[in-house]
């Protein structure tokens, strides 16, 4: 080969040398290749899903949820149109200029969009609701920008209306967003981030039969985040509305008797069907608006709804608890007539006004007394000492133990949540509570005419009056009537439940609801408030003792009384007289559900109601609730 | 030109180049078309001129002879020397940075330039020598050539591009000469400086495996059988440099370090400079097998891949063409590569061998760190692909060289 001037050591070397940079080459060149083959065999399919990840993004689209319907069709609630803005998943997105631009054309708060642009920066699917009812002038101010707001999604959303604010409120519940700890319960059910779902009352109970099936459609985006076209052209899913629920409210009678309600402070109507337990009426004053609920209210307003010294959010007509008052005298009477302590015919008392018990004496509402006074007019009157006496002779453990097989002391089982059971003071309740003999036997006379620690919710008032003009027989109280799928086609309806049977015989029955027709029919009768022209009306007034103010009026009622179809409880607080301020409500309620037109305007009533202050008295004085055990036997 | 110049042309060196050159133009083509991007064509009609003109220059430079081109040599350094000094005072760049001249229309970036002429002037110089490279003193005018450019370009601030001098120098050093073990000691210094920076803050890691990496160093030197005053010059240059790391680090401009730092772990940097890597890499990786088709990227289209038509070019090709599309246009740029070395073996020549070895090099060296780039096996440098990357000044200059290649191998005959 000889001399090369290439290379000192010849051409050996060289050769060597070259070879030895192929070498090189090819390795490193290997190397590449191997973590080529990595990333694109191995690992392709990992690699795919993410970049579709990274363009198209999943939305929910939110199915139109289930109208809410009265019992003969009138729309309680549905859905209008609105606008919302959300946040979508964008890289590119500057998030401190966004919340800055965003929070200043929303006018909102800027830590709360900062929030919102995180949550939509690390959440995984779809986007992140930001406003859920837009007004339209937000809207346009961010349209204008729309160029500056990457991944700003402004969408057609449908909002829960309730077409007449409040009405039914309380029976109905509201809707909201879900929350965090509802979203962990509800995934499993196909929730997600930012659907709305019903917080209380029907909307709860029934949610996932009014709520239907939400749909997905996916987009296309680009890294700054313009949203670009729909990925693959079309929805991906549609989405199916939700079912149609109707319940057994009747509109015109709860309108009827919410109207009466808004006169007073606060109070409560719950009416039922006695031969089904179809709820009729379920009112429960005061009551937040459920559409502004329902857009979604900031924290002062809501920290205001339940702060409120009126307690707007309290549905009084299942969580609320009172003495019932003289209403509950009629338990009394017929639990006496079952153990024969009175005939009701022959049995008298005279009442002077006050009945002496022990060194005690407890007063008649009617100062100058009832006089001469058997069964019935203790109850059309009313007469306290009649039933004081009634009641000594009963004592605690039998007349509660009547009460309580009554079916008062335990939730009816209405089917919306929240419901308390009240209370029914046994023997046994005042051992735990006092201590062992340390109560006196005395405070069933407070007890035989529906005061002290005896505590019903309004519902369980018109329950438990329900069963007496339905033959004895008590229905499980609901709202829920039958489901209809968005077409029409009935998928559902409420069978009436028999909870219990009233433990009195026939003609117990039979005597309290004539006496109860008394109340309001007969000439001396302390409701003749509630009479409705044409029909016969029963009632019982009261009054409910109340330690922390004035006395709550309490009025149970049923109507018509040869062939009922509505029983009532209207309770108003702090209004003092039932015959006076609650009958009038039942009455108006009782037209309403009937159908009744008033023929003339009302003639004036003839005399004013007697009754004022009809509760008992301790003569004794102090404070009246749970006190009068330690005065000793 | 006479008939064994002509049976000496390496016509599939052509061939391939000119492949690499339309696939260039095709994908960068396909870059510019995004959804996102409007109308770039202008981008793929420059870039189609620019091709034109490279090959233009790739045949005139067929017929400078080797003797010219050396004679050309320290001329030739010293106007890339000239403008690399020139474009820190008037030149231009993306955010601060100064590495383009612009001359209307035209960008020139003068480090594709100074690349070329210190192949020139080392080649000339190792050619030249008539003593064998055999102590680590004979290295220090090679290196000299080598780092002032590499110096001036940093300052700019280009770091991949730097990095690309210093990377040049090593095979011709080999090809000139140099013994494999005096390599190796050239490289205990870099070594040296980058166990010393502070890779992961606040822990005393980086220090502990300096240490153990200058006492494995000081017990080589003592059984190698160099000059003592040699062992204690390349000991106490890795002394200094590790020393000096941390300094370095800190004068490195924010954005390089977080490159560095990002290149290590990409997820924690997702949101900044690590976006560009993972994005990249989800493109390559979701190319698959096939790749999405032509035009179909759908990383490319919405503009989730970043410098598409320029650094990241390898990873619209892998995103549209997959594995087999990756291993296509590597196989190509391997090809040129591997033939490049094996005529450097049989010129005679002593000068255009080392001219050939230092263009393949580069030519090598360029395309793994930009692969390396879009794989994540390398931190982001800002290195364009030879061929492939839209970008006037790279292409002109590579075709250039191809073109001196092309003439060698014409004249390997010729001592």
């Amino acid at each position: 080969m000889g001399i090369s001037g290439n290379g000192q050591r010849g051409l050996e070397s060289v050769r060597l040398r070259s070879r030895a940079l192929r070498i090189v080459a090819v390795a490193l060149s290997l190397v590449i290749v191997v973590r080529l083959g990595w990333l694109q065999l191995a690992r392709g399919s990992f690699y795919e899903d993410l970049s579709t990840d990274n363009y198209v993004q999943g939305f929910v689209v939110r199915a139109p949820r289930g109208l809410i319907l009265d019992r003969s069709g009138e729309i309680l609630a549905d859905s209008r149109a609105a606008l919302s803005i959300a946040l979508n998943r964008t890289r590119g997105r500057d998030d401190e200029a966004t919340a800055d631009l965003l929070a200043e054309l929303l006018d909102l708060d800027r830590a709360y969009v900062a929030d919102k642009l995180l949550e939509a920066r690390t959440s995984y699917y779809g986007s992140i609701v930001l406003l859920d009812d837009a007004d339209f002038e937000q809207v346009s101010r961010v349209e204008e920008r729309r160029s500056e707001l990457p991944g700003v999604k402004v969408s057609v959303t449908a909002v829960r209306r309730y077409p007449e604010g409040v009405l039914g409120t309380h029976a109905l519940g509201y809707v909201s967003q879900i929350s965090d700890v509802e979203l962990r319960s509800m995934q499993p059910l196909g929730y997600s981030q930012g659907d709305i779902v019903g917080k209380t009352g029907v909307e709860k109970r029934y949610e996932l039969l009014m709520h239907g099936r939400d749909g997905a459609e996916y987009w296309v985006f680009d890294a700054s985040g313009r949203e670009l076209y729909p990925f693959p052209p079309g929805p991906a899913r549609e989405a199916r509305p939700g079912n149609n629920l109707v319940l057994t409210i009747d509109a015109p009678a709860q309108r009827a008797a919410e109207a009466a309600l808004a006169e007073f402070e606060a109070g409560s109507v719950v009416a039922i069907e006695p031969s089904t337990g179809e709820v009729l009426v379920l009112a429960s004053h005061p009551s937040p608006n459920p559409n502004s609920l329902a857009s979604g209210v900031s924290s002062e307003e809501w920290s205001e709804l339940v702060g409120s010294p009126r307690h707007p959010l309290l549905n009084r007509a299942i969580q609320a608890t009172y003495p019932p008052g003289s209403p509950f005298k009629i338990i009394t009477a017929a639990a006496g007539l079952e153990v024969n302590e009175v005939a009701p015919l022959r049995e008298r008392v005279n009442c002077k006004g006050a009945y002496k018990y022990g060194i005690r004496t407890f007063r008649c509402w009617r100062r100058e007394g009832h006089g001469i006074a058997d069964l019935m007019k203790g109850i059309v009157e009313s007469c306290d000492v009649f039933f004081y006496q009634l009641g000594a002779r009963l004592g605690v453990a039998t007349l509660m133990d009547w009460t309580e097989r009554s079916g008062l002391g335990r939730e009816t089982g209405i089917d919306i949540s929240g419901e308390v059971g009240g209370n029914v003071p046994t023997p046994a309740w005042y051992d735990r509570r006092y201590g062992k003999r340390k109560w006196s036997k005395g405070v069933v006379l407070n007890l035989a005419i529906g005061q002290g620690e005896l505590l019903v919710t309004p519902l369980q008032a018109a329950y438990l009056t329900s069963g007496f003009v339905s033959g004895g027989r008590m229905y499980t109280p609901h709202l829920f009537k039958r489901v209809e799928t968005y077409s029409g086609r009935v998928i559902g309806t409420a069978r009436p439940a028999a909870a219990q049977e009233l433990p009195f015989s026939d003609s117990t029955i039979a005597f309290i609801r004539r006496a109860m027709v008394n109340v309001v029919e007969a000439p001396n009768g302390t409701g003749k408030q509630a009479r409705v022209p044409g029909i016969q009306v029963g009632g019982k007034t009261g009054t409910a003792q109340n330690p922390h103010g004035e006395d709550h009026a309490w009025f149970i009622s049923f109507a018509p009384a040869d062939d009922p179809k509505i029983a009532l409880a209207v309770l108003v607080e702090n209004a003092g007289s039932g015959g006076a301020n609650a009958a009038p409500i039942a009455r108006e309620v009782i037209k309403a559900y009937l159908r009744i037109e008033d023929p003339e305007p009302e003639p004036e009533p003839e005399f004013l109601p007697a009754e004022t202050g009809e509760a008992a008295i301790a003569a004794g004085g102090g404070a009246l609730d749970g006190t009068i055990g330690e005065e000793g036997d | 030109m006479d008939r064994r110049q002509l049976r000496d042309f390496d016509l599939p060196v052509l061939v391939v180049t000119t492949a690499l050159v339309a696939i260039g133009i095709v994908m960068i083509y396909s870059a510019t078309h995004g959804d996102w991007a409007g109308d770039l064509s202008v981008v793929v009609r420059k870039q189609i001129i620019w091709a034109a003109l490279g090959l233009a220059v790739l045949t005139a430079a067929m017929f400078v002879s080797q003797d010219t081109l050396e004679g050309l040599a320290p001329i030739l350094y010293g106007v890339a020397l000239s403008l690399l000094i020139a474009v820190l005072v008037i030149g231009v760049g993306k955010g601060g940075e100064r590495r383009w001249f612009e001359l209307g229309p035209l960008r020139l970036q003068p480090s594709e330039l100074a690349k070329f002429a210190v192949i020139i002037v080392l080649a000339r110089y190792l050619a030249r020598r008539k003593t064998r490279l055999d102590r680590p003193v004979h290295l220090a005018v090679p290196l000299l050539l080598a780092l002032v450019p590499a110096a001036l370009v940093l300052r700019e601030p280009d770091l991949g591009t730097s990095v690309m001098f210093v990377a040049l120098l090593v095979p011709m050093l080999f090809w000139g000469g140099a013994r494999p073990f005096l390599l190796m000691l050239l490289a205990t210094p870099v070594v040296s400086l980058l166990l010393a920076l502070p890779w992961t803050e606040g822990f005393p890691v980086n220090w502990v495996a300096w240490a153990v990496f200058m006492a494995l160093l000081a017990w080589l030197l003592y059984v190698s059988r160099l000059f003592i005053t040699d062992k204690l010059l390349v000991f106490s240059t890795c002394v200094f440099t590790g020393i000096m790391g941390p300094f370095l680090w800190e004068r490195l401009a924010d954005y390089q370090r977080h490159r560095i730092l990002a290149f290590l772990n990409p997820e924690k940097y997702r949101f900044s400079t690590g976006y560009q890597l993972i994005q990249s890499k989800i493109a390559i990786g979701s190319g698959s097998v096939l790749g999405k088709g032509f035009l179909r990227g759908t990383q490319k289209n919405y503009a989730f891949l970043p410098e598409q038509h320029t650094d990241f070019i390898f990873s619209v090709v892998a995103e549209e063409f997959g594995f087999v599309g990756c291993l296509v246009v590597m196989g190509l740029l391997l090809f040129l590569v591997l033939r490049m070395f094996k005529l450097a073996g049989q010129v005679r020549n002593r000068f255009a061998g080392l001219v050939i070895v230092g263009i393949a090099s580069t030519l090598f060296v360029q395309s793994a760190i930009n692969i390396g780039v879009t794989l994540g096996l390398s931190p982001v440098t800002g290195m364009p692909l030879p061929f492939l990357s839209y970008g006037g000044s790279s292409l002109l200059v590579t075709l250039a060289s191809i073109g001196i290649v092309l003439g060698m191998g014409m004249r390997r005959m010729e001592y």
